[in-house]
């Protein structure tokens, strides 16, 4: 793979000079959030202090999960190598109005 | 003893409210006297909750919400008998149970676990519930009370059919004297359903010799559609009260004297699946924190029927029609959904794929090369309708409403991405899409006449 894919910022290229990051902390950030949530099914407060960062950008996270539940239960199968795998390995009702 | 059935509409989740729902629904059972309000199962959560009860934080508040219930109704004299996800005090196997509690004067007097855990069909019940490990009648007003939930009483029948458990807590209640049978239910609508319950639930008061109380959910829940129709029966098998179908509901019966409220409703089963999608589809765009729909209108029947079903549900003024003429349209396509939506005062708009359509064309054609014009293009026309509605669900945060019936989606005459996943969504208002009712093309045409009047 050319050197320039590893280390190129993320981007889907859908507006002038977009980054993936002007909407979404980077990766670094986002993905401990979401395995605490998703894998571990902890508490926003949990995961905040666990990782330490601001409980309110968890919430923020945590509140695109939940609303995204309606694309994960209409999204092409998907193949199992995490413990929650969407799809078959968590399975949230879509109308549904808990709020962490 | 006055019974009051409480029909309730709960959305998964929404744990305060649907507390509120109970605690206000009380006070007027209060009011007319009644010994005791009787709620449907996992009336607190709604049903079915699914993975949400693997948090702690959902099952720590539902508990919180329980007892709400039980301080708000404390000074009352009607008792309220509800279901509610509980934290299982064993230290084995799953971490809640699917509950009923009896609520007076401020405390939780009784609780009953569920026994029988439906997994088949549309049911999940062991990935999520420990099954209960006994069961006690329980005494109020006087009078010895068997309390189940749901599945608990389907296994109770005569011979000839195969039992699906080893279990028939009907039968063990009885052995322990019980003298009436409350039974509630989130028991999902599908054509003939209701008949066959009160078939088997009236041949269980029949058999037992006692009255019985049946309460069920109503309200629509993602796919499945709850119809309510709680009915209680005297121990002649007899129906004496009746709640509506499709509909909130809150009756009255009186056990000693065999007498009660009759609401029955919706004697066509036409009539009956008619107001199933209005209920489910009204309820999915709203619990979703929706109003407004998009239908594509092609002049056909499946989407003037869906037009209809929406207009119905959600209001005409929350409904739009996209006519979306390609190169291949026939002149009444327009026409026909353009009176279609005067006829159903729905607003209408016009958005072409012809120019689109062409384009994508003279993109892919180096690419295809010579094979010659197959399905592919037939696809991409109605994938640039899709594109359409979901380009105008985002702008607009209007909900899609797909447009496929069932016997289409059964022999894959539909695209994917257009007519079997149309999502309608804006990603800030949390946007939602939907698939659409799935009906047989026989019932659509069995329906239509019941809607052009």
């Amino acid at each position: 793979m050319p050197e320039n894919i590893f280390v190129k910022p993320p981007s889907a290229e859908l507006r002038p000079d977009q980054k993936d990051t002007d909407s979404l902390p980077p990766y670094e950030v986002l993905d401990p959030i979401l395995r605490g949530y998703i894998e571990e099914v902890r508490s926003p407060a949990e995961i905040a202090e666990a990782q330490g960062v601001p409980e309110e950008l968890v919430r923020d996270i945590i509140r695109k999960v939940d609303l995204s539940e309606y694309k994960r239960q209409q999204a092409a199968p998907g193949l199992k190598v995490t413990t929650k795998a969407f799809g078959m390995g968590r399975r949230f009702p879509i109308a549904q109005r808990f709020r962490e | 003893m006055k019974i009051a059935l409480g029909q309730m509409n709960a959305t998964v989740g929404d744990l305060e409210r649907n507390v509120t729902r109970m605690i206000e629904a009380t006070q007027e059972a209060n009011q007319q006297g009644a010994a005791l309000a009787v709620f449907p199962e996992l009336a607190v959560t709604g049903y079915p909750p699914r993975d949400l009860v693997e948090k702690h934080s959902f099952v720590r508040r539902t508990r919180e919400q329980l007892l709400r219930l039980a301080a708000e109704t404390a000074s009352l004299s009607t008792a309220v008998i509800c279901g509610f996800v509980c934290e299982s005090t064993d230290t084995k196997g799953k971490s809640v149970t699917n509950s009923a509690a009896l609520l007076s004067g401020g405390q939780m007097l009784f609780r009953q676990d569920k026994v029988l855990l439906p997994t088949y069909d549309v049911f999940d019940e062991w990935r999520h519930f420990a099954p209960a490990d006994q069961q006690r009648v329980v005494e109020i007003g006087g009078r010895r009370v068997g309390l189940t939930i749901c599945e608990d009483a389907w296994n109770d029948f005569e011979g000839g059919q195969r039992a699906l458990y080893s279990r028939n807590p009907v039968a063990d209640l009885c052995r322990q004297g019980a003298e009436i049978l409350i039974s509630i239910n989130a028991s999902p609508y599908e054509m003939g359903k209701r008949q066959e319950r009160r078939n088997l639930f009236c041949g269980v008061a029949r058999r037992r010799g006692m009255p019985l109380v049946w309460v069920n959910q109503v309200g629509g829940n993602d796919q499945l559609i709850f119809d309510g129709s709680s009915f209680a029966a005297d121990a002649q098998g007899d129906v004496i009260a009746s709640a509506r179908s499709f509909d909130e509901d809150l009756v009255y019966v009186d056990v000693a004297t065999g007498t009660g409220d009759r609401h029955d409703s919706h004697s066509s089963e036409t009539e009956a699946v008619y107001d199933a999608l209005v209920l489910g589809t009204r309820d999915y765009v709203h619990k979703c924190g929706f109003r407004q729909v998009l239908i594509g209108l092609s002049g056909g029947i499946d989407s003037a029927l869906v037009a209809a079903i929406a207009a119905d549900a959600l209001g005409p003024q929350n409904v739009t029609g996209i006519g979306m003429p390609g190169p291949y349209s026939s002149d009444h396509s327009l026409t026909d959904a353009r009176a279609l939506a005067a006829g159903l005062g729905i607003r209408f708009e016009v958005a072409s794929i012809g120019s689109a359509y062409e384009t994508v064309l003279r993109g892919l054609d180096p690419l295809f090369g010579d094979v010659p014009r197959d399905v592919t293009e037939e696809n991409i026309q109605s994938r640039l309708r899709g594109l359409t509605l979901m380009a105008l669900s985002t702008k607009r945060g209007a909900l899609v409403l797909t447009t496929g019936n069932k016997s289409e989606l059964a022999v894959g005459y539909c695209t994917a991405r257009r007519r079997v996943v149309d999502i309608g969504q804006d990603h800030d208002a949390g946007g939602d899409g939907m698939n659409s009712p799935a009906l047989p093309t026989c019932a659509i045409l069995e329906l239509c006449p019941r809607t052009s009047s």
